[in-house]
């Protein structure tokens, strides 16, 4: 269980989430969904650790994630992250980006290539993405999908406990949504992992997460489940609210 | 009121139609004043001066004349001159590139502390503004004849030259692989190596490479000042008036660089190519 308790964060002069309280389940889909600039990839973002809140703390099973250096490291080993921009190496084959996921396990000054069982590991997860046949292409030749999609194979190789996913559906076309939905439901049903994901497609959303966390304005407007969200407040959460008016 | 905004409106007008005059006869007059800077220099130069050409064609062609057909007997006698050039260029490359890349890291914008940066710029410009005979003169005092001061010659020039590059590169490093590396609990220098390396490594092969090919065609010319090498017997050869096998020599010069050139495009083409983590 990730406790999410009273978390304010900061970037620059500008505080973007204001004393946000929530609970994800372990073990499951959660979806955070809402317009443009109201805060999704900061709260992705503070969740990993590459940005501090300001005030209040984010718990895992019961243990501060920024309680130590250690406890950080150990909590970011068993996290994988997709970004909405890829952060892919363009000139680098899709599989050694793939291969990347696993850099925490290599010793970085180690002269030996990737080993035999990393590679397995690695083509595996680009066959579930469905692009093994292009894992000797240099990323910068890949389209906009399929640059997601090699990002997305680069969080799966982890095999992590907790995926966090900054719109990872971006640019993929439908067919692929449900192929690449399906393979991260089999995740969660096969290893338990904790899945969050950051998405603009409400309807993908609804389908897929168990649980749906919409923001505005830097708050949370609702936090329930798509069934919930789909009753209340669909067509509410994309429009400008005011402040509070579905909490 | 509609006068008045039109008034307004007419007066911005005119006002975007002067500063357009403005910046026109500014770029003329910068155009005027560098076209009389540089007719000066040419005939300060003598560039202009047919009279000094009439007179040196026909020692050209003299020159010319004593240097045909090359004289290639003495081409046993070579070989050491020949190996002191390359070891010369590919030592001095070496060196230089490794003493860059620490160097390069300090003088980059965001990587080294601020501090240091602008003390390790000053440093490679100060290595890369005397020019390679001078650093040549100084070692030749310094540890004598033979191609060490070529090596250390070449070695401070191509430090100032890399590092600079160096720096140049890191700065264009795409910092989001890194930090998506940082998310999953990569440490400093698994990042350096997963990351920076993979990005930073065909583009310094690529400049070392060049480097590599100008520093052949230097260490030719340090043998002017004593640092040994083909550079020296040419130098010889024209003192003692042999021309052909001036000429013999040059031409061997002219053989190893385009060699090496041709190789250095061939190892630039693989490198920026295929080269993977």
């Amino acid at each position: 269980m990730i406790h999410i308790d009273h978390v304010s964060v900061q970037r620059g002069a500008h505080e973007v989430l204001h004393d946000i309280s929530a609970d994800i389940p372990s073990g499951g889909i959660t979806a955070v969904v809402g317009p443009s600039g109201v805060g999704k990839t900061t709260l992705l973002a503070t969740l990993n650790g590459l940005l501090r809140p300001s005030s209040g703390a984010i718990t895992i099973d019961g243990v501060g994630m920024l309680d130590s250096g250690e406890t950080l490291r150990g909590f970011r080993r068993q996290t994988a992250t997709v970004f909405q921009e890829h952060a892919l190496i363009d000139r680098l084959p899709a599989m050694d980006n793939v291969l990347l996921g696993l850099a925490d396990q290599r010793h970085p000054l180690s002269p030996l290539p990737w080993s035999r069982p990393m590679r397995l590991r690695a083509a595996q997860a680009l066959d579930e993405v469905g692009l093994l046949h292009r894992a000797t292409a240099r990323t910068s030749q890949l389209s906009g999908g399929e640059r997601q999609r090699v990002g997305v194979a680069r969080a799966l190789v982890r095999q992590p406990r907790l995926l966090l996913g900054d719109e990872p559906f971006a640019s993929v076309d439908p067919a692929l949504i449900r192929q690449l939905g399906n393979t991260l439901r089999d995740m969660v049903a096969r290893s338990g992992a904790t899945v969050i994901l950051v998405m603009h497609q409400m309807e993908t959303a609804l389908s897929l997460a168990d649980k749906v966390i919409a923001l505005a304005e830097g708050r949370i407007a609702f936090d329930g489940t798509p069934r919930q969200f789909d009753r209340c407040c669909q067509e509410t959460v994309f429009k400008t609210i005011p402040r509070g008016a579905l909490s | 009121m509609s006068a008045a905004l039109a008034a307004n409106h007419q007066a911005e007008l005119a006002a975007v139609l002067d500063e357009g005059e403005r910046r026109a006869w500014r770029r003329a007059l910068v155009l005027i004043i560098s076209a009389i800077v540089v007719g000066t220099a040419f005939v300060y130069g003598g560039v202009l001066d047919t009279q000094r050409y009439a007179d040196a064609l026909p020692t050209i062609l003299t020159l010319l004349g004593d240097s045909l057909p090359p004289d290639f007997s003495r081409w046993q006698s070579w070989g050491v001159p020949l190996l002191d050039t390359l070891t010369m260029s590919t030592v001095g490359t070496v060196l230089g590139a490794l003493l860059a890349l620490p160097l390069g890291a300090l003088a980059a914008r965001g990587v080294g502390p601020a501090s240091i940066r602008t003390p390790v710029l000053m440093l490679l410009n100060t290595l890369r503004s005397i020019p390679g005979l001078v650093w040549g003169i100084l070692f030749v005092a310094a540890v004598g004849f033979g191609p060490l001061p070529g090596i250390l010659a070449l070695a401070c020039h191509s430090t100032g030259m890399l590092g600079k590059f160096c720096a140049e590169i890191l700065e264009h490093v795409d910092p989001a692989p890194g930090a998506a590396l940082r998310s999953q609990g990569v440490s400093a220098i698994g990042v350096l190596r997963f990351s920076v390396w993979p990005q930073i490594l065909p583009r310094l092969l690529d400049v070392t490479l060049y480097r590599w090919e100008h520093n052949v065609r230097a260490a030719t010319t340090l043998g002017v000042i004593g640092a040994g090498g083909l550079g020296l017997e040419l130098v010889t050869a024209f003192h003692l008036f042999e021309y052909r096998e001036a000429l013999a020599l040059i031409l061997v010069v002219l053989a190893l660089v385009t060699i090496i050139n041709l190789a250095g495009a061939k190892l630039r083409a693989r490198l920026l190519g295929t080269f993977n983590t």
